[in-house]
């Protein structure tokens, strides 16, 4: 079948910040882990739509604001990932949980903002939740549901995964001259990891192409009809994140450090799950867990935030940072194969490129890119 | 007495062919000692291969030295070197005939100072740290245990390199800088800012990895 999505939505700037605007800024999207915020005052910043946020710890109350002193928007925090109270450093301003300054040094001496202007004062707030050790948060004024973009089954699948990652967290980003779409749509691709992976991962992980003909029947039967009630846009939404037990693994070597953690799971399983639109976790095994977060920064530019943990510890021992630093080299090598092939697209792709030719295997992509391109020309809306 | 050299890459193939040639510059007197290698093809079953190399042998009698490159952040070879003082034996330092060592350096046990490496005075070097070929350590630097300092690096007068950090070859640690536990620096250049634990700095990564929430701290 021949795909809808044009060129342009890959590699034009004006499509990407309409982009920003209407399919971003209404979704839910995860942010960071719980455990890097797990004492007060910790925090982590990171841009999301090209806004700087915060998300601070407040005495185990989690808040997400723009990162933007209300005085003269010098960053609050200005590292990535710290311990330090919501101080600016430019003139001291200090903010409480309610995003509102609770110390203005010199207030009255040398600012003496009158009493409607000072009750105005607050950075901006933005929705905040936490879905066991994931925290996601939503830039909308008004945000949908959560439970309207997962679903009950897929937040207690996510959660109960994420429940089980170590607080040890490995952190580095990858940077990829690539359409984050393309990160979305070769992750649902089971069809490609013997050829891209064929030494590294396929060598562990036999996927195979299962399609599912009652979700293609239903994708080829929707035509071209209106689909722009409120139930049905939310319902197809749920439906683009799923996961669990992926593939059997050929084997799982044992490691004498898998003694030390709880395993997730008993299966020799290879675990996916794909949280619409841009989280990523998978494990081998369920003995460690890769998070990508793939953050789109320009129509050909995508940080691909890489977090590696273990299965929760059941007792310390001194070389876990080895085995979190083998493990993220053994997903360098495969994350760079699919870097690789989408930065070699994404170089070719030019407004006249022909649209690709869907296989019934994608028709998951094919349901993902008419919902995307419902809501980019406006017919639908969150 | 006889000297049991155990392990695998550089470190190993160097004391294998210096032996003949090294001296007592660490109260080792190679002459009275009889040399026994157990060569390893990996590191994956490092700690049964050498529980069993060393079964039958006396600790009285045989002194170790594990040679391990930095596999696995140098915790291969700390397991080597674990598994032999755990069944009594003590470990060799070995210092290449060629190196420069001030005689106030004070020396962990399984250590290697390799030729032409310059270690000068006030340097402290804990035990299983290895420096390779033509590294230069400046006065007063402090190296943790089970580190490697990596051909032709160089460390500062007071730097700190903290327990199984990796300095790879060719890099150049600015005096009083402090590298914290965990760390790697595996590409060649100068470095003049501290790095907190569990930074890695290395070339298949085009930023720093860092590990958050580490709950482990070894003496250093």
């Amino acid at each position: 079948m021949l795909s809808r999505m044009p060129p342009q939505a890959y590699i034009d700037q004006g499509w990407f910040e309409r982009e920003r605007e209407l399919f971003f800024k209404p979704l839910w999207q995860f942010i960071g882990l719980k455990t890097m915020l797990s004492q007060h005052n910790a925090f982590i910043t990171r841009t999301l739509c090209g806004l700087p946020i915060v998300v601070q710890n407040f005495n185990g109350e989690l808040r997400a604001f723009e990162n933007l002193c209300v005085h003269r928007q010098n960053p609050v925090q200005t590292l990535a990932n710290g311990v330090r109270p919501l101080v600016c450093s430019y003139h001291g301003w200090g903010y409480g949980q309610d995003g509102a300054p609770d110390n203005i040094p010199f207030e009255a001496e040398a600012f003496r903002y009158p009493p409607e202007e000072r009750a105005c004062l607050h950075l901006r707030r933005f929705a905040l939740e936490t879905i066991g050790n994931l925290v996601f948060i939503n830039l909308s004024s008004n945000p949908i549901p959560i439970g309207e973009q997962f679903g009950a089954d897929f937040l207690t699948s996510i959660q109960e995964c994420s429940d089980a990652f170590d607080g040890e967290v490995m952190l580095t980003t990858f940077k990829m001259q690539a359409n984050w779409k393309l990160a979305y749509e070769n992750l649902r691709d089971a069809h490609h990891p013997r050829y891209v992976h064929a030494r590294s991962l396929y060598q562990k992980v036999k996927f195979e192409v299962n399609i599912d003909e009652a979700g293609l029947a239903a994708f080829k039967n929707l035509g071209d009809s209106a689909l722009n009630d409120r139930g049905t846009t939310t319902s197809r939404l749920r439906s683009f994140s799923n996961g669990g037990p992926d593939t059997p693994m050929k084997e799982v070597l044992p490691f004498s450090w898998h003694d030390n953690v709880e395993r997730y799971g008993n299966k020799n399983w290879y675990y996916n799950w794909l949280a619409f639109p841009n989280l990523h976790i998978a494990s081998g095994g369920g003995y460690s867990f890769i998070i990508e977060h793939h953050i789109p920064v320009s129509p050909d530019r995508t940080d691909m935030m890489v977090h590696y943990v273990t299965a929760k510890k059941k007792r310390r021992y001194a070389a876990s940072p080895a085995v979190l630093h083998a493990h993220m080299m053994g997903a360098e090598r495969v994350l760079r194969e699919d870097i690789d092939v989408m930065q070699n697209i994404q170089k070719q792709l030019h407004p006249g490129a022909p649209s690709a030719r869907l296989g019934d295997y994608e028709f998951a992509n094919g349901s993902i890119e008419r919902w995307y391109l419902d809501v980019m020309e406006g017919k639908i809306a969150l | 007495m006889q000297l049991a050299l155990i392990g695998c890459g550089s470190i190993f193939d160097a004391a294998q062919t210096a032996w003949p040639r090294l001296g007592n510059k660490c109260g080792l007197d190679v002459a009275q000692y009889d040399l026994q290698t157990l060569p390893l093809a990996s590191t994956d079953t490092i700690a049964a291969d050498v529980t069993a190399f060393l079964a039958g042998m006396d600790p009285a009698k045989v002194r170790v030295f594990a040679a391990v490159d930095y596999n696995a952040l140098n915790h291969a070879r700390l397991d080597a070197y674990a598994c032999a003082r755990l069944r009594g034996f003590k470990c060799a330092t070995l210092i290449h005939p060629d190196a420069m060592v001030e005689p106030d350096v004070q020396l962990g046990e399984n250590c290697w100072i390799g030729a032409g490496a310059i270690v000068s005075s006030g340097v402290r070097i804990g035990n299983n740290a290895f420096i390779a070929t033509g590294a230069r350590i400046d006065a007063n630097v402090q190296i943790g245990n089970n580190a490697w300092i990596g051909p032709g690096a160089a460390l500062g007068n007071n730097a700190r390199i903290g327990t199984h950090s990796i300095v790879g070859a060719d890099v150049k640690i600015a005096a009083n800088v402090t590298l914290g536990l965990h760390c790697v620096i595996d590409v060649p250049g100068a470095y003049a800012t501290s790095l907190p634990d569990g930074t890695f700095i290395d070339p298949l990564f085009a930023f720093p990895v860092h590990i958050f929430g580490s709950t482990v701290r070894s003496a250093g």
